[in-house]
């Protein structure tokens, strides 16, 4: 008994020991890479289908993602932009994912110039996408908000294949984009020649949209942390705290 | 004995220590929420400018008066004349291209299309019709006298309404000031 004693406290045993706890919590990390090989495993699969989620941005009826996905139809071909006009830009989410989920929106507008750095000079409130059903469907963050950036949550909750009525149906860069100008005046012969130059001649506007989805269950707490923003959840319908 | 209390406490810690780590990476599975999110962007440059010019003649104590524009974007334009009240002006133009304002200009009925290319390579100006400003010299003047008749034009561009539709000239915003600022902002 007190030569197995002996060999328990010894300082070999107390690393050993340690070094298998060690090898057993990195094998429990492991586990994660290893299911991944096991895709096919169709207890694995079942496993993942329950907890899909998924959230796709719609405009003008079709799904749009990635740079430069977003207002490719805008402008009828072979014309261009005119400011004044409102152009058609219906925008909604769709629930592409398996589970139940809330979502919200995030609308950036910026100006660039040709090399792509932006213009924060020009002013982004020139950028007018028509924000419709705001109050009924879709709450403004006037908290979060900004000239450039439009936060938006679905107050219901939206379910698996599901759409959300439109968060916006027109864009128009405004008229007043020709009244922003700088002036020189050249006088020669007689003459005076006033020359105007706009300020937004040559700069791109851009559109951002970003759509956040998360979980149904205990939203109240997962959109305050993934989010950071405290809501009331109160039989599927949100509220801005 | 000193030295077996050490190693119980050693003993101790170390297992306290690989248990938190074990828990730790435990709590962080609890903690976790099911979120995902999708993106797109895109956008439009947009062009502004414009440059338009201006061709007089005398003859016949009239003033034959015709703009040009030379910038890609299509402009209205307006024109009128100033002479001193000894001398009285009367306008016209051989095709009816531009009709009185009633605000003292005169507005040609069409707007200027941008420059084009043509299919040989060479550059398409639009112009307007000459518009004709005849000065009346009263009945007691001298022979050679002079006076001065000076012609302002101005163009702006194109305006449209929310359809799509381009405003008649008279009906565009010519009296909307003009915002001056740094004009460095909008050029990069």
């Amino acid at each position: 008994m007190k030569k197995i004693k002996k060999i328990i406290s010894s300082p070999v045993i107390t690393v050993a020991a340690f070094v298998l706890a060690a090898g057993l919590l990195l094998f429990s990390s492991i586990g994660g890479a290893r299911a991944a090989l096991t895709y096919f495993s169709e207890d694995y699969a079942t496993n993942i289908q329950l907890h899909e989620i998924g959230v796709t941005l719609v405009e003008n009826g079709q799904p749009v993602e990635g740079e430069e996905g977003l207002l490719k139809g805008l402008i009828p071909q072979g014309e261009s932009l005119k400011p004044g006009i409102a152009y058609k830009e219906e925008l909604n989410v769709y629930n592409s994912g398996v589970i139940n989920e809330y979502v919200r929106v995030n609308i950036h507008k910026y100006w660039l110039n040709e090399d792509g750095e932006k213009l924060p000079a020009l002013s982004p409130e020139l950028i007018e996408l028509n924000l419709v059903n705001l109050g009924t469907d879709w709450l403004l963050d006037a908290e979060a908000s900004t000239q450039e950036r439009t936060v938006l949550y679905y107050n219901k909750l939206l379910e698996s294949q599901g759409e959300t009525p439109l968060f916006a149906d027109k864009l128009t860069i405004s008229g007043e984009v020709a009244a922003r100008v700088g002036e020189t005046r050249e006088t020669s012969g007689g003459y005076t020649t006033i020359t105007t130059v706009y300020e937004y001649d040559g700069a791109r506007f851009c559109i951002e949209a970003k759509v956040d989805g998360i979980q149904e269950h205990n939203a109240q707490d997962a959109i305050w942390s993934s989010w950071g923003r405290r809501v009331t959840v109160e039989n599927g319908v949100l509220s801005l705290n | 004995m000193k030295k077996n209390r050490l190693l119980r406490v050693g003993r101790i810690a170390a297992a306290a220590l690989v248990a938190g780590m074990v828990l730790g990476t435990a709590a962080g599975d609890a903690w976790a929420y099911f979120t995902t999110y999708t993106s797109a962007s895109g956008g439009y440059a947009i062009e502004l400018g414009s440059e338009t010019r201006i061709e007089e003649e005398y003859s016949d104590h009239t003033k034959h008066v015709v703009v040009s524009n030379d910038g890609i974007n299509p402009v209205y334009v307006r024109a009128r004349a100033f002479s001193g009240s000894r001398y009285t002006l009367s306008y016209s133009s051989a095709d009816g291209g531009w009709q009185a304002g009633g605000d003292g200009y005169y507005y040609y009925s069409d707007f200027l299309p941008g420059v084009t290319t043509a299919e040989d390579g060479s550059a398409i100006v639009a112009k307007t019709s000459e518009l004709l400003v005849r000065i009346e010299f009263p009945e007691d003047a001298e022979a050679g006298e002079e006076c001065n008749v000076v012609v302002i034009y101005e163009s702006v561009p194109v305006q449209y309404d929310a359809e799509g539709n381009a405003l008649a000239p008279q009906a565009a915003d010519w009296t909307k000031e003009l915002i001056s600022g740094g004009a460095e902002g909008g050029n990069g």
